[in-house]
């Protein structure tokens, strides 16, 4: 009897450990930074690519008026009771329709995307960014695809994170009020800090992405393409989706099978080998490789770039420290290299 | 190798990770945080009442932050009628219906890779999944008359959604019917409607039953 609850006592302490571990451990927030300026990116691309549609969507007379949304998710008030459930679609662009308000609206929603990617004010824009696109996704539910629910993700745990921590203007800001106050050492900014909140953040992305890669798979394993290797000529076969033309891969249905048996097996394996040390830089090559694919013969640009840029949760912050740290190397060799010299000036004089 | 005091002394004096209250709290939301996006995961394709009733409750937190994948079609295809293109093509007044350049097609003819292309082809797909609910499909294809009328200045006389077909992997060795993609083999009206313009200009839509009272394709259209 004391053998089975030492057992299960030690059991506990060591998934209590293990739990700590991987939640608790301080990590550089580097990486975090990184991760703003790229999902930055995407969803100012996001919220541009609506600029260019903007009342036509959500106009006067627009393709998607606020009240055939609401009767398409079943909240209008001329839906059928029995039909009528909570939905929580909740977006500011509901509440006009007209073109200025609407102009208005887009410009600041542009305007905080653009300061959260230069890391400005990043703990409020980074809120403000998630807000401005969870507004978007609302107003348009049956428009919006795969992109968003990944692009929202990562937006989401950014805000818990000190992601403006470096790459940013408040870093900028941060080492001209340290330089401004002679008290403080300006140095002691220099010196990578880590932080639990950006370990936790990091983690939450990897849990969350080894998950979605998961319901990926099962996703297609649910129909029968993806098992009888059938499924990438179809994708190849939409002529009104694909960028490239691969209907030539017709005459090799052994590359077609390979192709499709490779994209399950791969996101059927990502969350599980992605934890291992060893396996990681492969896996993420790989994903390189399938999401580049997937984006030429789907046609979806942005969301592979999104996986691509979510996947980057996985790379460990010492590797993004030291890239960052060559650069800098680098680019301060070139400075010097550049940088004309007395002699020189002598010489040129 | 440290000992058991020694590793946990070391975890205790971590920045950030001050009490153990903390770290419980801390650790009470992500295991909640997570489980709701599991349910909102794992959901996204069939469900079970367990799960569905899950969702429901979990919505306020899942949908509001979009958690809730809610059927994205993350498989990118089962080659069913649902994995298909789609487009929405309207017919100006006063054009004959049998001329395929007389159509005009939704998505524009932007770059396929771009989001508002993508978002335009969606709007296509909603028509054409909701094609059967004459109330549903209406709503969205009176919104694209009632576009076409306002912002355009273009007064429809017929809306209607067709599906392009895929290509079957033996096709491009088939007849030249079959080989061409953009033959009007490979499409099929899913949904069909004359557009009514009130007085008042107000749009409405009356959808055409019967598959003889649609003006078929008579050649090639892009």
């Amino acid at each position: 009897m004391n053998a089975i609850a030492n057992y299960f006592s030690d059991l506990c302490e060591s998934i209590g450990r293990g739990w700590n571990r991987f939640w608790f451990t301080p990590v550089d927030p580097l990486p975090l930074s990184v991760l703003r300026i790229l999902a930055g990116c995407v969803a100012m691309y996001y919220l541009a690519s609506y600029g260019f549609d903007l009342q036509r969507w959500f106009g006067p007379g627009g393709l998607l008026p606020a009240e055939a949304v609401r009767r398409l998710l079943g909240v209008s008030e001329f839906s059928p009771v029995e039909e009528q459930e909570a939905v929580f679609h909740f977006s500011y662009l509901y509440f006009t329709d007209s073109p200025g308000a609407l102009w208005v609206m887009h410009g600041l929603g542009m305007l905080v995307a653009v300061l959260f990617t230069v890391g400005l004010f990043t703990r409020i824009t980074s809120v403000l960014s998630l807000v401005a696109v969870l507004a978007y996704v609302h107003r348009g539910p049956m428009i919006a695809g795969p992109l968003e629910p990944v692009l929202t993700m990562v937006l989401f745990y950014l805000c818990f994170g000190p992601s403006g921590q470096y790459l940013s203007i408040d870093q900028l800001l941060r080492r001209w009020r340290a330089n401004r106050n002679v008290a403080q050492q300006p140095d002691a900014e220099s010196l990578p800090s880590k932080s639990v909140a950006a370990g936790i953040v990091l983690r939450l992305m990897q849990v969350h992405l080894a998950g979605l890669y998961l319901t990926m798979a099962l996703t297609k394993l649910a129909g029968p393409p993806w098992w009888d290797g059938e499924a990438v000529w179809w994708l190849i076969a939409h002529t009104e989706s694909r960028l490239v033309d691969l209907t030539f891969l017709h005459r090799s249905p052994f590359v077609l099978d390979a192709w499709t048996h490779a994209i399950v097996l791969f996101e059927l394996l990502f969350p599980l080998l992605i934890w291992n040390r060893l396996a990681r830089p492969l896996l993420l090559i790989v994903a390189v490789i399938m999401w580049g694919s997937l984006a030429l013969i789907t046609g979806l640009v942005a969301f592979c770039a999104m996986m691509l840029v979510a996947n980057l949760a996985f790379v460990s912050p010492e590797t993004v420290r030291s890239a960052w740290n060559s650069c800098c190397r680098s680019s301060d060799e070139v400075k010097a290299a550049t940088k004309p010299t007395s002699a020189n000036k002598v010489a040129a004089g | 190798m440290p000992s058991e005091s020694v590793r946990s002394s070391t975890t205790e004096n971590q920045p950030g990770a001050r009490s153990e209250l903390f770290r419980g709290v801390i650790s009470l939301l992500i295991f909640i945080h997570l489980f709701c996006v599991w349910v909102g995961m794992s959901a996204n394709v069939g469900r079970s009442a367990l799960q569905a009733r899950l969702l429901s409750r979990l919505r306020p937190y899942t949908q509001l932050l979009n958690f809730d994948l809610d059927f994205t079609p993350y498989h990118l295809t089962h080659a069913t009628m649902l994995d298909v293109d789609n487009r929405i093509e309207i017919l100006p007044e006063g054009l004959d219906a049998a001329d395929a350049d007389n159509w005009i097609v939704l998505p524009d003819a932007v770059y396929p890779g771009g989001l508002q292309y993508k978002r335009q082809q969606r709007l296509a797909d909603t028509l054409a999944f909701y094609a059967e609910s004459e109330d549903y499909a209406g709503f969205i294809a009176q919104g694209v008359a009632a576009n076409y009328l306002q912002q355009r200045q273009i007064r429809p006389a017929q809306i209607r959604c067709r599906r392009h077909l895929l290509q079957p992997r033996e096709a491009p060795t088939g007849t030249a019917a079959e080989q061409n993609p953009n033959d009007p083999l490979y499409f099929e009206v899913a949904y069909a409607a004359n557009v009514v313009v009130g007085r008042d200009g107000r749009v409405s839509v009356v959808k055409i039953d019967e598959a003889s009272q649609v003006a078929q394709p008579d050649s090639n259209t892009n």
